[in-house]
């Protein structure tokens, strides 16, 4: 009979990470890192590295849905932290090692974005650009989190990441790069409703009105202010000095210059700008089904996973 | 809201299965000003077609309804995809996908025109392998959307369940099995019977009781075998009493509740009454229950770990607001 059912059972492993969450997301080269700096220079809260918490967190259980904690700390998944060196045995106890990250992805994901920097009760913002892209998820699993999407022209955010050693120079590739964090975005105010989530506009990033705005409302939900501004040094991707140079301009107030595009560049500039103002006043009002902005994303990142394949 | 005029809702209904009920009644709830019509697997396929003739919408509420050997749903839910009829499939647990090829590609068939929302992130990892471009929002169990659990303080009363001051009262242990008449996965009668029973000498070694009250958990369950499992084990030492289906149970906060049913885990997890759930399958391994007072065995016989919700009323409370909004949004014409 003992080997049927164990004794008394052990104690509850649970160790809950009280943290509030700010998520800014968006598409890659939409000005997550800017807005973040320009948030985290006015409120007291914590910058985390770029974790790609929530798209480990689906990779790991896409392949294997009983990945345990203890599988994730072995090699076998250090591949998709793109290199990061963390500690897991500090990341995650040893009560933990056995359970399934299926079993608790809120917590997977806490320990991935949290750092022995961190004290009990800050505020911590993430700044994925990935993240956009599991927007549902996202908000499953923190619904008491804050959501800022950064949304930027698509003709834009391909110029600048053409302007990237890393990012991918295909047009379709960078489109799909661009209209997944849209879609998804429209799929989450549909499923949740849209509190607690906010549409930042890239390019009144240097309004001072809208900015008020913003930080008017992040005060709104409770977001602690700093009692000075300060500068915030970037810390994330520092590794080239591209980076380093590129994430210095953006922590100082940088002014945002339209591209010169030609006619055609010009008409596709402002097709995207009434594409996303579409898109956000249907995201900000009552709609159940998808609108005209949405299929027509869809259907551009459809045919752009077609053609590329992936 | 406006809502669709004529709704179908397909559950495992009329059976006195507690979950299953109280989740169907949260639908209904949802559905205040809808006619809405109840089905269930095994109902004629006469009165099957004469709903979908005027339904506008068929909505399957909760339950873990689509796994390896796949259930009887399919078989009402092909005829409604037949009959063009919009589906929304509420809250549902996805564990597994069916093994045979055909039963598969009808499901998969199924889900790609319908409105999904799963109660697990496990089932949305699941639906995400097959359709990978299916949108579907995780929520909570429908069950804690029942008006009971909505407010600031739980109901004292759902369905024949009710909760007891525990003052004076004799310390009783509740013994709520379901029965296995089939083969359900590899898991038999004889072997919940061995597991019941081990979780009863666990608890009557670890605290005082009165009483053992053992009690079917619902009306297809037989609680014969149990009995006399019990009253041969611990006949000699404590009192075995057995009720009926209909009788009504009191949960008092020094009792203890010893079950297979996923939902009477859930409630004993709300009013704070010590539970032992015994998982006969993955959907009672991954409950969202805890707290410290319930705990959970695993098929293989160990303590498994469960979601972090049931530990924070303010998480569940934000993660019920927001699913409340998806099935409005589900149910919407």
């Amino acid at each position: 009979m003992e080997n049927i059912l164990p004794g008394k059972p052990s104690q509850s492993s649970e160790i809950a990470i009280e943290r509030r969450m700010i998520f800014v997301v968006g598409p890659a080269r939409s000005g997550t890192t800017v807005w973040s700096h320009q948030i985290a220079s006015v409120f007291d809260i914590q910058c985390s590295p770029e974790t790609n918490a929530i798209a480990i967190l689906k990779r790991c259980l896409s392949r294997d849905l009983n990945v345990t904690f203890r599988d994730f700390e072995r090699d076998q998944h250090r591949d998709l932290l793109h290199g990061a060196k963390r500690n897991y045995s500090i990341l995650f106890p040893p009560e933990l090692r056995d359970v399934r990250m299926v079993d608790r992805p809120r917590e997977f994901c806490e320990r991935l974005v949290s750092t022995d920097r961190y004290t009990e009760g800050t505020v911590v913002l993430e700044q994925t650009p990935r993240n956009g892209e599991h927007l549902q998820l996202l908000r499953y699993l923190f619904p008491d989190a804050l959501i800022l999407f950064v949304a930027r022209n698509p003709v834009d955010t391909m110029r600048s990441m053409q302007s990237t050693p890393w990012a991918s120079k295909h047009p379709l590739a960078q489109l799909a790069i661009w209209a997944r964090p849209y879609v998804e975005a429209m799929r989450m105010r549909r499923a949740y409703g849209c509190g607690k989530l906010r549409f930042l506009c890239y390019s009144k990033i240097n309004s001072e009105c809208y900015r008020a705005d913003v930080f008017a409302w992040l005060d709104r939900h409770g977001v602690p202010r700093r009692p000075e501004l300060i500068e915030v040094v970037p810390r994330n991707f520092a590794d080239t000095d591209w980076a380093t140079d590129h994430l210095h301009k953006s922590a100082s107030a940088i002014r945002i210059e339209t591209p010169h595009a030609s006619r055609g560049g010009d008409r596709l500039r402002r097709f995207g700008d009434r594409l996303l103002l579409a898109g956000m006043r249907l995201v900000s009002g009552p709609q159940s089904r998808p609108g005209w902005p949405e299929r027509a994303v869809q259907c551009l990142a459809w045919v752009s996973k077609r053609v590329l394949g992936r | 809201m406006t809502v669709r005029r004529n709704i179908v809702l397909l559950g495992y209904l009329g059976k006195q299965n507690f979950g299953d009920e109280v989740m169907a009644e949260a639908v209904a709830q949802i559905l205040a000003d809808a006619e809405v019509t109840f089905i269930h697997a095994r109902t004629p396929m006469r009165d099957v077609l004469r709903a979908y003739w005027r339904a506008d919408l068929l909505a399957v509420c909760g339950g873990n309804i689509v796994n390896h050997s796949h259930g009887a749903y399919l078989r009402v839910t092909a005829l409604a995809w037949l009959m063009r009829v919009p589906m929304a499939f509420l809250s549902i647990e996805v564990t597994d996908w069916p093994s045979r090829f055909l039963v598969r590609a009808v499901q998969k068939a199924i889900f790609r025109k319908a409105s999904i929302s799963v109660r697990t992130v496990r089932s949305a990892m699941v639906i995400a392998r097959l359709l990978p471009r299916k949108s579907v929002p995780c929520v909570v169990d429908l069950f804690y959307c029942h008006h009971a659990f909505l407010g600031t303080g739980a109901a004292q009363a759902v369905d024949r369940f009710s909760r007891g001051s525990g003052g004076t009262k004799a310390r009783t242990l509740h013994v709520l099995p379901r029965s296995f008449k089939r083969v359900h996965e590899g898991y038999s009668e004889s072997q919940n019977l061995d597991r019941i029973a081990a979780s009863v000498s666990n608890s009557l070694e670890t605290g005082h009781f009165d009483r053992v009250v053992l009690s079917p958990s619902a009306c297809v369950d037989e609680v014969a075998p149990y009995h006399a499992r019990l009253q041969q084990d611990f006949g000699a030492e404590i009192s075995i009493e057995c009720l009926g289906i209909d009788a009504p149970i009191t949960f008092a906060s020094n009792d203890s509740v010893i079950s297979n049913r996923l939902h009477i885990a859930k409630l004993c997890n709300v009013w704070d009454v010590p539970c032992t759930l015994i998982s006969y399958s993955l959907k009672t391994e991954l409950p969202e229950i805890g707290k410290g007072a319930g705990q959970v065995f695993g098929l293989g016989g160990q303590k498994t770990a469960f979601e972090t919700i049931g530990h924070d009323p303010a998480l569940l409370s934000a993660r019920r607001d927001m699913s409340l909004r998806t099935f409005e949004a589900q149910l919407a014409p």
